[in-house]
């Protein structure tokens, strides 16, 4: 490993190894890595010990019943077995001639096949050769691509998530609204199958300052709180949350107004209420 | 006060730990799910760490946790021990899934807060843990050393590597925010990493 007075400085790879750099900076350095082995394992020890920050931070254990575990192994499982099945799906190959049909063709085929066959020799070297260069620019591609990918792919599934958690099968809808039309109204979608919360408000009045604005499930005589909030600048605002409530157990959704930072059970005004049917 | 352990004692058996890692993510290559889960008992803890204090929420960073490990899973085959250490690549994934679902929640613009933490998050929650009681310990040693290097940074130093770690902002942006020349900023960030590095080096270059 080469030590911090040996490299070449003007390359920022602190910078780098902390995702830090402006884009021109980074299209420089990437230029600059492929011919530079001893700027490539620094860039990777600096990597290592930017990682270390994560481990400056006390463990967190999974919170019970959450189950993130279980669903990972059991998608690893199915994923496996996919991986099995792709790998015994059966290969075709091309018909051999038995050697007695070859006898049996004129002196004149076997060499317009042999002209064939160099034709086809040639074609291949060559087409081996584009096929290496492209494997080449490819792999750069990909790897220029895969932070992009991952990235993509992660939003895409929170997406495919927040998706399901208003359209599952198991999703239950509770209408709030006011008495007055056209005034603050909302929808509650429970999806009882993973019990997430996602709350959809419209038209609600802006809030003073030192206000907030609750959201509560009543169940029974309890009032739980899920979660404090502010609509934007045309009145709406969605807030998720995540909490276990048997199926049944739904009385009513409400959202009052209550001091900044919320309390333990409502005191302000109700804005809008909604009964869970049954 | 807790016993502490030596950095070369630490090193040596972090040296043992790496290798097993390393192994265990070759096994989750060939489709051992069994290995996956053994990584995840393992690292789980310090992943979920790093991810509440990136995006602040416990429901948010729960997710962040599954796709983590869901991507070490689907990219085992990818990891490449010459490159770094599993603790290295496992966190730079957490990092990087955590601060996508940072930005992620700002776009979306929502002001919400879950304040009945009773109700969402029982506080036995966070005395539970699927680590064994020796790899809860040795967490809590690697916290303590990391730590300790950090405290040896001067502060203006320690928060422009905070800033760019766990709030992924760009240099430029960490000296619009703290008001600050980028040429200091970029100079605390390089002499910040590279006192990082050397108050570590005695632990090995598997360090996590």
């Amino acid at each position: 490993m080469i030590g911090p007075s040996d490299r070449d400085d003007s390359l920022d790879l602190e910078g780098a190894a902390l995702d830090a750099l402006s884009d021109v900076e980074w299209a420089r350095l990437r230029a600059a890595l492929p011919g530079d082995a001893a700027a490539e394992r620094e860039l990777l020890a600096l990597r290592a010990a930017a990682a270390s920050l994560a481990a400056s931070l006390p463990a967190v254990a999974e919170p019970p019943g959450t189950g993130t575990r279980a669903r990972l192994l059991a998608r690893a499982v199915a994923d496996g077995q996919a991986r099995k099945a792709r790998a015994l799906t059966p290969t075709v190959s091309a018909p051999v001639l038995p050697p007695s049909s070859r006898t049996r063709l004129p002196a004149l085929w076997f060499g317009a096949a042999a002209l064939g066959l160099a034709a086809s020799l040639v074609l291949l070297v060559q087409a081996r050769r584009e096929l290496r260069e492209a494997r080449t620019t490819f792999a750069e591609a990909e790897r220029l691509r895969s932070r992009a990918t991952d990235s993509l792919a992660s939003v895409v599934a929170e997406q495919d998530r927040r998706l399901a958690s208003i359209t599952g099968s198991r999703v239950r809808v509770v209408e709030l609204a006011t008495q007055d039309l056209g005034k603050p109204y909302a929808r509650m979608f429970w999806d009882q199958a993973t019990n997430r919360w996602t709350f959809v408000a419209h038209h609600l009045p802006a809030l003073a300052q030192g206000r907030t604005y609750q959201l509560w499930l009543v169940s029974g005589s309890r009032k739980i709180s899920a979660g404090t909030f502010a609509p934007d600048a045309r009145g709406e605002a969605v807030v998720r949350a995540e909490y276990a409530l048997a199926p049944g157990a739904l009385a009513a959704v409400a959202v009052t107004e209550e001091p900044a930072g919320g309390v333990p059970q409502p005191t302000g005004a109700m804005i809008v209420v909604g009964k869970a049917a049954q | 006060m807790k016993p502490t352990t030596p950095p070369a004692a630490y090193a040596e058996q972090r040296s043992a730990d790496a290798t097993a890692e390393a192994a265990l993510v070759q096994r989750m290559a060939q489709g051992d799910e069994q290995a996956l889960g053994a990584l995840y008992d393992r690292w789980q803890g310090a992943v979920r760490a790093l991810a509440q204090r990136i995006v602040g929420d416990a429901t948010e960073a729960e997710d962040v946790v599954e796709d983590v490990f869901w991507q070490a899973w689907r990219q085992a085959g990818r990891f490449d021990a010459a490159r770094g250490s599993v603790a290295t690549w496992l966190l730079t994934l957490a990092r990087s899934r955590a601060l996508d679902r940072l930005r992620a929640i700002r776009r979306t613009r929502v002001d919400a807060s879950l304040d009945d933490e009773d109700a969402a998050l029982p506080p036995e929650a966070l005395a539970a843990s699927s680590a064994s009681p020796a790899d809860a310990a040795e967490g809590d040693e690697r916290s303590r050393l990391v730590a300790q290097a950090l405290a040896e940074l001067q502060p203006a130093q320690r928060q422009c590597l905070e800033l760019a770690y766990f709030g992924g902002l760009s240099q430029t942006e960490i000296a619009e925010r703290t008001n600050t020349p980028l040429g200091t900023v970029k100079t605390r960030m390089r002499l910040a990493l590279r006192k990082l590095r050397e108050s570590l080096a005695p632990l090995g270059e598997q360090w996590a």
